[in-house]
């Protein structure tokens, strides 16, 4: 049974969250909040506020949890002497992932509030709060939360199948079996076989299960990078 | 104790460095570890530190397979490339981030190392560091968190005169019965006054290892006009420098560079 001390983890996740975004909180904040500009800015693309906001909020979601996969590539750039345990350092991936998105939403709410909230004195004035507004969709947020195991899975099997540990046959073949499985609720609705509200029930339920392989197939892969003699060169 | 038994190492293209090495990094002694360049030293240091897994044969720290890389073997085992980089980040951000993983670690150790070495507790940016600098520092680091095996490979790179001496005192003074080190070093004079014991890795990847005791014992050495009967012998501006069988048993120091060039070109198997 491998070694997983809650502590241990959690020392990790310091570890690694500081050395990669603590070094210069300023500059980190500076360049959160310039992210979030730009992506409020990219979302007026979109026309209508009220549209652009739906979009930003979503864009803001996504790049929260993309920017959490460099904890996951500091992890398998090499091994560290750190003592911790593969599981240790495969939790702490998603719990610094949490953390790090708490922290850019909380950014995102005051800065892009404030610039929508600013964009609305040209028309009608108004306070524009993101995700606490009225008519916010929070299945962006349990969307995004599949992408992260999803993004893992994929950087370690095409790193494994790039070795030619896998097959890369297999890799795509497994990649177009996951899209059809997850428009398989979205094909059954079309086709009318299931109604609006089940499709959505049947999509969650294909998304947890999916997440869970993933996170699975994903700590065997990582722990066999951490482990292998192939992973020596 | 950390035992190497069998151990194989070579890189994918096709060079094998280690070659059937064996040997015991026994409690409380210090290692020499000396080959050419390119002979696979630093190589050998990976593979005791888990950095880097043997491919045929194993390698045992405290009766546990170091390629496990099981957190109580890591907690033992600390390792100091002869090239690194320190990050824009305080000197006590570093040691409040990275010795909380060790159970044994000594903020006296630490501060008695920095004082003598005179880096500053207050360091703001370990980046902006020296070379030099660099190194005692991580030797301090390293000294402070009570690793039952510490693997060093070239420490004194870029070391002064000075701080090389206190480098020899901090870890006479810091090391415990119970603690082994293993010096990698090209600077044989650095090494020759401390280490208990000799490990030189040939360029066909074989490791001889040996304590300097047994060596002394076994060997001597002298000046002579005559290099006949010498194990291994080198010319001198007053003849040979030369290498014997030491048939009187009587206890005689040999110089490490002698001993390496005897190891190195066969003299000694």
């Amino acid at each position: 049974m491998e070694a997983f001390s809650f502590r241990r983890m959690m020392l990790f996740c310091r570890l690694q969250m500081v050395e990669m975004y603590g070094r210069n909180i300023g500059r980190t904040l500076r360049v959160g909040a310039a992210a979030v500009l730009v992506i409020c800015l990219f979302s007026l693309i979109f026309g209508e506020e009220g549209e652009s906001v739906s979009v930003a909020e979503r864009m803001m979601v996504a790049c929260s949890f993309v920017a959490s996969v460099a904890f996951f590539s500091d992890l398998v750039a090499y091994r560290m002497m750190v003592p911790a345990s593969p599981a240790e350092k495969y939790v702490s991936v998603f719990v610094n992932s949490l953390l790090l998105s708490v922290m850019f939403l909380a950014l995102s709410v005051l800065v892009g509030s404030a610039f929508f909230t600013l964009l609305s004195f040209f028309n009608e004035p108004s306070l524009t709060l993101l995700y606490f507004r009225e008519g916010f969709d929070a299945s962006g947020l349990v969307g995004a939360m599949f992408m992260l195991p999803l993004i893992i899975w994929v950087l370690l099997y095409s790193r494994s199948a790039s070795k030619r540990r896998h097959s890369k046959l297999v890799f795509f073949g497994q990649l177009a079996g996951l899209v059809c499985f997850l428009l398989f609720p979205t094909v059954l609705r079309a086709l009318g076989i299931i109604d609006r509200p089940s499709a959505r029930i049947v999509t969650a339920c294909v998304s947890l299960s999916l997440m869970l392989i993933f996170i699975v197939q994903s700590y065997r892969l990582f722990r066999r990078l951490e482990m292998d003699v192939r992973e020596n060169d | 104790m950390t035992e190497l038994k069998d151990v194989w190492y070579w890189y994918e293209y096709g060079q094998t460095v280690i070659r059937d090495a064996s040997a015991a990094v026994g409690d409380g002694r210090i290692y020499g570890l000396l080959g050419l360049n390119g002979a696979g030293k630093s190589t050998l240091l990976k593979l005791m530190a888990g950095l880097l897994f043997p491919k045929k044969g194993e390698i045992l720290c405290g009766g546990e397979n170091v390629a496990d890389r099981k957190v109580e073997t890591l907690q033992d085992v600390v390792f100091m490339p002869a090239e690194f980089e320190l990050r824009n980040e305080s000197l006590e951000k570093f040691v409040s981030l990275n010795s909380v993983f060790y159970p044994r670690f000594s903020r006296a150790v630490l501060d008695d190392c920095l004082k003598k070495f005179g880096i500053d507790p207050g360091t703001r940016s370990l980046e902006q560091l020296s070379l030099g600098n660099r190194h005692k520092f991580m030797l301090s680091f390293l000294l402070s968190l009570g690793a039952k095996l510490m693997l060093l490979d070239e420490p004194l790179n870029g070391m002064d005169l000075p701080s090389r001496g206190m480098f020899r005192r901090l870890l006479m003074r810091h090391l415990d019965d119970g603690q082994s080190v293993v010096v990698s070093t090209h600077v044989m004079s650095d090494v020759d006054r401390i280490v208990s014991d000799v490990m030189v890795l040939r360029n066909d990847g074989t490791l001889f290892s040996a304590s300097v005791d047994e060596l002394s014992h076994r060997y001597s050495y002298g000046i002579s006009s005559s290099a006949e009967g010498a194990v291994y012998a080198e010319s001198c501006a007053e003849g040979y420098r030369v290498l014997r069988r030491n048939d009187d048993a009587c206890e005689s120091g040999i110089p490490m560079d002698m001993l390496f060039n005897a190891v190195i070109n066969g003299g000694i198997e």
